[in-house]
């Protein structure tokens, strides 16, 4: 695949355009990638807003109907539902990994197995996720097994 | 799908280990020169019984260490209860010995213990087989080669 990059006079918008003749799944992955990297989640702490890159997050939980964004440190919470930031996030680097997470995969420092049929994801920042059973098959997909 | 996938390689394990006590039970233990046939279809009906105890843990949900150890716990019960009921009704010992009934449970304690090796074990390899590709997931994304 051939690939240019043109340098673009001050004050002209930058622009992507793909010239296929289809779309196949490594098109689509680099779509969503490209949108997903470029696009940043707005999230709150002690009344503030912030913007943030989804890259930065380790992953996220829901807890009593809140959803909260866990940083390497730092704990933000977004107002995006758990399914919402799932599909928003599709193609990227995180993945659903029980009713309450989705984790971010590039964040995981290894995964352990755990009782019956579950997986111990431990993340970069020294905390532990459960991968639930159901969630099992989804992962494995996503590391292409 | 996933559900019945499970429940069925639960099952597969679990008739393995109940061939391999019976052998055991049948040529060391209680040695007989023949086993009923019937016993072909009382293995793995008591195996499927065993394998279904397995819905016990909850499938989308995350435990505790309390709950876990509660559950493996009652998981553990139930099958005791189902093995010694199922060998009650087929006359595979004499409840009226104690020496039976107490091969039987340890003949149970084995296979609990011999299924949760061979499950563990498996998922160890699966593990391995995971950290392998998380590394090469996060080696090609740290070249570029897959972006955020």
């Amino acid at each position: 695949m051939k690939i240019t990059i043109q340098d673009l006079p001050e004050g002209e918008e930058e622009e992507i355009i793909i010239r296929c003749r289809g779309m196949d799944e490594q098109l689509l992955k680099l779509v969503y990638a490209l949108r997903a990297g470029r696009e940043k989640l707005t999230v709150s702490r002690q009344e503030r807003l912030f913007r943030i890159p989804p890259s930065s997050v380790y992953y996220f939980e829901a807890v009593d109907n809140r959803v909260f964004a866990y940083l390497e440190k730092e704990v933000y919470e977004t107002k995006l539902k758990l399914y919402e930031l799932e599909e928003r996030l599709a193609g990227t680097d995180f993945f659903r990994a029980s009713k309450s997470t989705v984790i971010n995969l590039a964040k995981v420092e290894s995964l352990s197995p755990a009782f019956n049929g579950r997986f111990e994801a431990a993340m970069k920042n020294g905390e532990k996720l459960i991968v639930s059973r159901q969630y099992v098959p989804v992962l494995k997909e996503k590391l292409g097994l | 799908m996933r559900k019945i996938r499970f429940l069925f390689n639960a099952f597969s394990r679990v008739t393995a280990c109940v061939v391999i006590a019976v052998a055991v039970f049948t040529t060391i233990l209680e040695p007989t020169d023949t086993v009923e046939a019937a016993v072909l279809w009382q293995i793995p009906a008591v195996s499927a019984l065993c394998a279904l105890t397995c819905l016990i843990y909850p499938w989308d949900r995350t435990l505790g260490k309390a709950e876990m150890g509660i559950r493996t716990l009652i998981h553990y019960l139930l099958i005791n209860g189902i093995v010694l009921g199922a060998g009650f009704w087929f006359h595979w010992y004499r409840i009226d010995r104690i020496q039976s009934v107490a091969v039987m449970l340890i003949t149970i304690a084995l296979i609990f213990a011999l299924v949760s090796a061979v499950t563990w074990a498996q998922r160890a390899e699966e593990a391995k087989q995971m950290n392998e590709r998380l590394r090469e997931y996060q080696e090609k994304k740290a070249k570029g080669e897959i972006m955020d």
